[in-house]
């Protein structure tokens, strides 16, 4: 389980909303799981478990199955 | 006397390719449209007075009773609207004389003239920059098999018609490839959508055959094993290009599943990623795949294109902050009540199909993998910097230059050398006149084929499409795009077939001599140039078959030509 601080948004690719957190060091992860929309455009905190084999179509970065998130 | 027939034929031939040329889309040349059906029933179309104010409608919709609609966003400055109402002959009679309608009629369907007649294909602008109709004439892909490894594939609407091969799906619980996710429907029809079926949109290689993967869920996620075993799968069933809209981080067995898919001739095209940032994503990283970059329809890099090693290619793949700038397939979409909806989509996962397409066409004019792979390179539009960048990778696909590049530079060249051969021989043994000029035709043709009609506005068909080829290509229209590599094809065994057997056949000596060093020159000129891959072989195996052969059949055309000269001096010689 990790931590993760940054801005999120959300882009469409290959048809599907994808959720994309710019972290503060400068990395980009894709986050799946159960997120609010209405924290899209915000700094926020998510707690989140790293996927190693995971394979998909947003291909923004790892993906994080996400466990927890909340405004920063 | 033969001269001004000859005349008198090459004259019809040019009107009827003149009169038979096919006519630039309305939608795309902007000429008129033709009605050719009836209307909707229960649907009007109301052309209000221009500037027509919002009171104004809403009096217009109070006193008849209905509930107008703008017809489109652009509509409103013509106040085109349009309304569904329960009896259209009676309210058409009460508008009669309205000063606030200047027009009213049911919608007539309009149906495009011309090549493609597909009514969206307006809205394609990628099929256009990357120059998809020259690769409808030449073949589309035809009997090249495209695995498409990713939600699955449903045969929507627009892809009725369009061959399917194997297909399986390796996500757990799920047996069938079928989509629920409407990515991979929409990834299959960039690559192969039915195309001039008069409905929705077209495909880059409509005549290529498609196989279905599941790899990824409805929610878009799969796993490494998942897509390693796709690939192998895809590979043991024939797959000659396999399609991997997908990414995420590096995978071995991915990695091992691809170099065994490239080894057997299988070309593996995958996304760069969505990332917009340096940092190509398995397995578009990886060495032996074509790592795919996309641009939006202002033939820029897009925003979100990953960039970095591992790029080789760029296509459309659209962008959405331009109004109009995704790419638009037929794709599943359970909430439509039809279960299917034309949409637009962006991403490199939209730009990786383009070139798998591409590929597909050039498999299809009997190119070998690594052949067509490099007409593909040579012949893209330059968009960064000279030669290969990490942004664009060696620039952006265009399919017609490839198409050219590959009849100038292989059947031009073919046409040419045979054409010499053949002269050089006939003169080398004093056949003159008629029989020399048939054995001149017969080689560069039977090496080159009538390439120079890529050149010409002759309409697509199975005509068109052989009589572009070298015969040594025919089996991949006739039966499928491998077995223009089937190591007997690729050898000298139908040339002196054919010169056993009418070679000795007077009148038809000069065009089986032809026919063998025509043939010859093919298998030689495949060679070094490795458009031939017979199968069995690798290496320099490949190209020894091929040159040996080559040679046989030189002397094929030898020994015909020389039993014709001695027959022509003396006919009692072969008794």
């Amino acid at each position: 389980m990790e931590k993760l601080i940054g801005l999120l948004s959300c882009d469409e690719f290959g048809g599907a909303g994808v959720f994309i957190l710019t972290l503060d060091g400068g990395p980009r992860v894709q986050l799946v799981g159960p997120l609010d929309e209405q924290l899209v455009g915000r700094r926020v905190v998510v707690r989140a478990r790293r996927n190693p084999q995971a394979f998909g179509f947003g291909m923004v970065g790892d993906i994080y199955e996400v466990v927890e998130a909340h405004p920063a | 006397m033969r001269q001004r027939n000859a005349i008198i034929l090459g004259l019809a031939c040019l009107a009827g390719i003149w009169l038979l040329r096919p006519k630039e889309s309305p939608l795309v040349g902007g000429a008129g449209k033709a009605p050719v059906a009836s209307h909707s029933p229960g649907v009007l179309v109301f052309d209000l007075r221009d500037g027509a104010s919002a009171e104004e409608i809403a009096a217009f919709e109070t006193k008849y009773g209905v509930d107008v609609e703008y017809v489109s966003a652009v509509s409103e400055d013509e106040a085109l609207m349009e309304a569904r109402v329960a009896d259209p002959a009676a309210l058409l009679e009460r508008l009669r004389g309205d000063p606030l309608v200047e027009a009213a009629e049911p919608p007539v369907r309009m149906q495009a003239l011309g090549y493609p007649n597909d009514p969206l294909y307006e809205r394609q602008w990628s099929m256009r920059m990357i120059g998809a109709p020259l690769g409808w004439r030449v073949g589309g892909g035809r009997g090249v098999k495209v695995a498409v490894v990713d939600t699955g594939v449903t045969r929507v609407e627009d892809l009725v018609g369009v061959p399917f091969g194997t297909g399986r799906s390796f996500v757990p619980g799920v047996s069938e490839p079928a989509d629920d996710n409407g990515h991979g429907t929409h990834v299959a029809g960039t690559i192969a959508q039915a195309t001039h079926n008069a409905k929705g949109v077209t495909g880059v290689a409509p005549n290529a055959t498609l196989m279905a993967y599941k790899v990824l869920s409805a929610q878009g996620f799969g796993s490494s094993p998942a897509i390693a075993a796709a690939i192998d799968d895809a590979a043991d069933e024939g797959a000659d290009i396999i399609n991997l809209s997908l990414g995420g981080p590096y995978s071995k067995v991915v990695d091992i599943a691809v170099q065994k898919a490239t080894s057997r001739g299988v070309l593996v095209v995958a996304a760069a990623g969505n990332s917009g940032r340096r940092g190509v994503h398995c397995p578009g990283s990886l060495k032996d795949s074509i790592g795919v970059a996309a641009v939006g329809p202002d033939d820029v890099n897009a925003p979100y294109s990953t960039f970095g090693e591992g790029v080789e290619i760029a296509a459309p793949g659209g962008n959405k902050k331009i109004a109009g700038g995704g790419i638009l397939q037929d794709t599943v979409a359970p909430a439509e009540p039809e279960g299917h909806a034309y949409l637009e989509f962006q991403g490199t996962s939209m730009a990786t199909p383009h070139v798998a397409g591409a590929l597909a066409v050039l498999r299809g004019l009997g190119l070998g993998p690594l052949a067509a792979r490099d007409a593909l390179f040579a012949s893209a539009a330059e968009r960064g910097a000279a030669g290969w960048d990490e942004v664009y990778g060696y620039g952006r696909i265009d399919v017609e230059a490839a198409v050219k590049h590959t009849l100038t530079r292989i059947n031009g060249v073919r046409f040419g050398l045979a054409g010499l051969l053949a002269l050089a021989l006939a003169m080398l043994l004093g056949v003159r006149g008629g029989q020399a000029t048939a054995m001149v035709a017969a080689g560069a043709v039977t090496a080159g084929g009538l390439f120079f009609l890529a050149w010409l506005p002759v309409p697509p068909g199975f005509l068109t499409e052989l009589a572009l080829r070298d015969l040594t290509a025919w089996p991949a229209v006739l039966v499928g795009a491998d077995w223009a590599h089937f190591p007997l094809w690729t050898s000298a065994l139908f040339p002196t077939a054919l010169a056993f057997s009418v070679g000795l056949v007077q009148r038809m000596a000069p065009w089986v001599a032809g026919i063998c060093v025509g043939f010859g020159v093919c298998l030689l000129h495949a060679a070094p140039a490795r458009t031939l891959d017979p199968w069995w072989f690798s290496g320099w195996l490949d190209a020894a078959w091929l040159g040996v052969n080559g040679a046989l059949c030189l002397g094929a055309a030898l020994a015909v030509a020389g039993a014709m000269k001695m027959t022509a001096e003396d006919p009692s010689w072969r008794s």
